[in-house]
């Protein structure tokens, strides 16, 4: 699994005066409230039963697990 | 840990089997005294079809009398090898995702969360993040103004997200995977609510702690309590949630083994493990039965143990809290999404590789909606008996002058429905009493308290019951016909019904009712006496729809929670409170919020 880690930026909160820090609703959650960008893999997994004979049969020559998607 | 704590192995099959088998030894049961009885009068085609019908009826009543032995032989206790006191290492989200319902009462749980965290005065890394799907503009902006109030009082910056998300796809589960995939990477767990979820921050931090002592678990499930209830209906499932499910859920959790279940929200997941089994493809065709997984809980739970992780039921985990519908009506629109999402599953049973225990649970939850079409069958099989009755034979014997009269077997109907009464009534009496010796029943006002409120369940259940089971046949009927019933949200809050309401909800059910019992007086007057418990509730449905949604002031149905307010609920009125004058309702609150009128606490 990839791991993009990259929280968002938050200035230390002690360093700077209230007021200055207040940012407007909308401001806030397109910034420093957005979701933290670090994107993580969920491939579709096989959740209905492929009932072709051909399929069948592979699997049970192969006897590979299906449907794990990893 | 007690002998049946747990259990696994051959322990575990051999449980499994002993439940299995103790359920259908009472169906067979059940069978064989319908057999008999039908016997007396000559045996008919339609007697081996009613006793069928029967057979699976008594086999999914057993089923559930059987967990519920099973949870009184056993005791809750935390699993092993975990040190409640240990540091925690890993990162976690509590996801709330939210869908046009009241910011001011979901937002301020948030705030309440973070508080009783922060009390814990544990340094373990816990992040917030809001997931909205709303789709009404007025309330996305409102959900904006309050998250900032949200941060602004919790000082919470960095810790507190906030995405809501342009288009639906995959609803709740859509919804999850839509952060997976955008941050997933960013935390260990990833704790997933409900937008009517309270936990208790020692809570969230323990589950924190079991999951990362054990490697191999997946996914972690509470046993969530229902709490808030203030009308007589959600009292009464308040009380049975409180009282009854644990005793239940613990016996379900005996039998779980490394398959366990996942109800959707008050859970914590692997973050991987989660990444790498649940992602959901949309089933081919169209809804009902096609399109978006309904119940994606039970699918994704089935898929983390097809990957080999454990999935747990906790059952000893305080501190978990959700609330519930507050009439029959709001029951039944949930119910409906239920049972549409369980049918559905029939599509998934057969999926590649997943374990024996994960398809039963798909089956079982199947059966849970279709069993009253059996009862159905059977009673309408048993009004239209005399139809294809022969005639008696009173001269069997040809030039014998006497007549013969058939035996009686009166007494065997009479002992097969005191057997099913008891599969109904025995389990919750015993739970009762075992309340009441081992000190239980204290929370619940004390033995005498929490005997009565059982009976008043049991008689409150049995009024309510035909009424329930007409709405979910219904349901069910909807889905196989190819109808879907969408995802409304729902709607939990101060929800009144006048008789006009019920009616206008249940006019279909008194028709049936009272055409049912018109045809059983025609046809089999014999029956009339039997059928009136169903029937008579039938014809009040809307009073009793409309006399379940008021206020309740009884002092029975009491819980815990509503003797000794739960910390979490005490902060959480508190902050609501205060946020509801900082916030007032917009003009027309319930207009404003149609999909989700409730403004939680202010009726707790």
């Amino acid at each position: 699994m990839i791991s993009h880690l990259t929280l968002p930026e938050v200035p230390a909160l002690t360093d700077q005066p209230r007021a200055q820090r207040r940012l407007s609703p909308e401001d806030l959650v397109a910034g420093p409230a957005a979701l933290p960008v670090a994107p993580m893999a969920m491939p579709a997994q096989q959740i209905e039963p492929d009932l072709r004979l051909s399929t069948r049969l592979a699997r049970m020559l192969t006897r590979r697990p299906v449907g794990e998607g990893t | 840990m007690s002998a049946l704590a747990r259990p696994r192995g051959a322990l575990l099959i051999g449980l499994r089997a002993l439940a299995l088998g103790l359920a259908a030894l009472a169906g067979i049961g059940a069978f064989v005294l319908f057999i008999q009885f039908g016997q007396a009068d000559g045996l008919q085609t339609l007697d081996v079809v009613r006793a069928l019908l029967i057979l699976i009826s008594t086999l999914w009543l057993a089923w559930g009398a059987v967990q519920a032995l099973i949870g009184l032989t056993s005791r809750a206790e935390p699993p092993p090898r975990v040190d409640p006191h240990a540091r925690i290492q890993g990162r976690t989200v509590v996801l709330v995702p939210v869908y046009n319902e009241d910011p001011v009462s979901t937002f301020s749980r948030v705030a309440a969360m973070d508080a009783s965290l922060a009390a814990t005065g544990d340094d373990a890394e816990v992040h917030f993040a809001i997931l909205s799907d709303t789709r009404k503009d007025d309330i996305a902006q409102r959900e904006v103004q309050v998250f900032a109030h949200l941060v602004e009082e919790r000082d919470a910056l960095g810790r507190f997200f906030y995405r809501r998300r342009t288009n639906n796809v995959g609803k709740k589960a859509g919804n999850i995977e839509d952060f997976i995939t955008r941050s997933g990477a960013a935390y260990d767990f990833a704790l997933i609510l409900d937008a009517d979820s309270l936990m208790e921050g020692e809570t969230i931090l323990q589950m924190i702690r079991r999951i990362e002592a054990e490697p191999r678990l997946g996914l972690l499930q509470t046993l969530p309590k229902v709490v808030r209830g203030s009308s007589r209906f959600a009292r009464a499932m308040q009380f049975s949630a409180s009282f009854f499910s644990p005793v239940f859920a613990r016996g379900l959790a005996m039998l779980q083994g490394k398959t366990g279940p996942f109800w959707g929200h008050n859970a914590i997941v692997r973050t991987r493990a989660f990444a790498e089994s649940c992602g959901l493809p949309a089933l081919k065709g169209q809804p009902p039965f096609g399109g978006h997984v309904m119940s994606h809980d039970y699918v994704e739970a089935a898929l983390l143990a097809r990957n080999g992780w454990l999935v747990r039921l906790d059952d000893d985990l305080e501190g978990s809290f959700e609330e519930g519908p507050e009439n029959i009506v709001d029951h039944a629109k949930r119910d409906r999404r239920w049972c549409q999402g369980n049918l559905q599953h029939a599509r998934i049973i057969g999926a590649p590789g997943l374990r024996g225990w994960s398809r039963f649970v798909f089956a079982q939850g199947i059966m849970a909606y279709i069993a009253p079409l059996f009862w159905l069958g059977f009673l309408v099989a048993s009004v239209a008996a005399p139809l294809f009755m022969p005639p008696p034979d009173y001269f069997p014997e040809p030039y014998w002058p006497f007549p013969y009269f058939p035996p009686s077997e009166a007494s065997k109907a009479i002992g097969l429905a005191i057997g099913i009464f008891g599969l109904l009534l025995v389990p919750k009496l015993l739970i009762a009493g075992r309340a009441a010796m081992n000190g239980t029943a204290r929370g619940f006002g004390g033995g005498n308290i929490a005997f009565a409120s059982t009976l008043s369940e049991l008689l409150f259940s049995s009024l309510t019951a035909p009424v329930l089971l007409a709405f979910a046949t219904r349901s069910v009927f909807q889905v196989l016909f190819g109808a879907d019933g969408g995802w409304p949200t729902n709607n939990r809050g101060d929800g009144r019904l006048s008789v006009a309401d019920g009616f206008t909800a249940a006019w279909w059910i008194v028709a049936i009712g009272a055409a049912g019992l018109a045809v059983t007086w025609w046809l089999a007057p014999g029956l009339l006496f039997w059928l009136l418990p169903v029937g008579l509730p039938m014809i009040a449905a809307p009073w009793l729809i409309s006399w379940s949604s008021q206020p309740s002031r009884s002092q029975l149905m009491l819980v815990p929670s509503e003797i000794d307010t739960p910390r979490i609920l005490r902060l959480h009125d508190a902050i609501f409170t205060r946020w509801e004058n900082a916030f007032p309702a917009p003009e027309g609150d319930r207009a404003g919020f149609a999909d989700a009128p409730h403004r939680s606490p202010a009726h707790a």
